[in-house]
């Protein structure tokens, strides 16, 4: 492709040069595409704007088969479009899909784990088990949310802290509460770091189950420069 | 003077913490009034200084090593102007008068 190699500095310059042109236009073609690429999405979110005007004019009735081939229009061009989509159809037949895979799943990981595992964690688990054909968060926070309505064995679960965990619906709340309670008595005085350890929990479950236990009175904080520890709740039972 | 018989919360590190449960809450603040009260009916004190008692015993178990901190003092010492045992001397709340009994029961 290139000239006779000629000795010297011109030599190599020119053969540079050569070079150079070849990238150039290469780096310009694939822009070229792009655009061209580009242009043709615009025209589909153009199109998938006026269907979901049209729908709003009819709007109302529950889960017609139109708006969910509609739905998933828009998800395979990436658009999520939750204002305009909402009225016109609960969820979407993939999530819906999805969230009923996700039970049968992860309905033994959950339980191994003592009933309950952060979104985190159900994210990592899922998508290393795939390999392939990954999930982004949100489809799988689509997903989880929509568990509740289809009466699966877990459920989504937002703490007040904002920490996300997908809980087995046989898990008892208060039993947790009674539970924490019962093992501070025992082990006397405990940061969420030492009830992680022996419970066998992540710190940010353990921490989750001593919150959920001091909202309800089973124990009381002690909160110091070395952390925050976790007391029998001694104003509550103890007589003054 | 006679060793002043401390309240077992006093001896309790929650204590020292605000409760954020609000039932709890409730039982600490009134065992923090009563024994703000009778700590100067002990000392036979009518006056506080806020900045002073910050590191009185009354706040400061050394023992324990734990302080009661400004904001939650102030918390507790609202708490007794609430229930008329207490009042403001300026505006700063630097300092106040602390009354054993409230002037309705006087």
């Amino acid at each position: 492709l290139l000239p006779r190699q000629r000795p010297g500095i011109v030599g190599i310059e020119r053969s540079i040069q050569q070079k150079n042109k070849e990238t150039n236009k290469n780096i310009s073609q694939a822009f070229q595409d792009l655009r061209n690429l580009m242009e043709k999405a615009k025209d589909m979110v153009g199109l998938s704007k006026t269907i979901a005007t049209k729908i709003k004019d009819k709007q109302g009735e529950i889960t017609e088969d139109e708006t969910v081939k509609f739905k998933s229009y828009l998800l395979s061009m990436g658009i999520p479009n939750p204002v305009t989509r909402e009225t016109h159809g609960t969820g979407d037949k993939y999530y819906t899909e999805l969230a009923r895979q996700l039970a049968s799943v992860l309905a033994k990981p959950v339980e191994d784990c003592g009933g309950m595992m952060t979104m985190t964690d159900v994210y990592c688990r899922v998508n290393r088990a795939r390999g392939m054909e990954l999930l982004s968060p949100e489809d799988l926070l689509h997903a989880c949310e929509l568990m509740e309505m289809l009466a699966l064995p877990l459920r989504l679960r937002t703490f007040d802290s904002g920490v996300s965990v997908l809980q087995a619906r046989s898990q008892d709340e208060e039993e947790i509460v009674s539970k924490t309670s019962s093992t501070i008595q025992d082990k006397g005085p405990l940061t969420a770091e030492q009830l992680a350890q022996i419970l066998g929990l992540s710190v940010i479950l353990a921490r989750e189950r001593l919150l959920l236990t001091e909202k309800m009175g089973g124990v009381c904080r002690d909160e110091t420069v070395e952390g925050l520890k976790f007391y029998p709740n001694l104003f509550l039972t103890a007589g003054s | 003077m006679a060793d002043f018989d401390w309240p077992w919360q006093y001896k309790f590190p929650p204590f020292f913490s605000i409760q954020p449960n609000i039932e709890t809450r409730k039982k600490q603040l009134e065992a923090w009034c009563t024994l703000v009260l009778t700590y100067q009916k002990h000392m036979k004190q009518y006056n506080l200084d806020v900045n002073e008692a910050q590191n009185s015993e009354l706040f400061y178990n050394k023992q324990l090593n734990r302080r009661l901190n400004l904001d939650a003092m102030y918390t507790v010492l609202e708490e007794l102007r609430k229930r008329g045992n207490l009042e403001w001397k300026d505006k700063n709340r630097s300092a106040c008068t602390l009354m054993w009994r409230s002037p309705a029961e006087w």
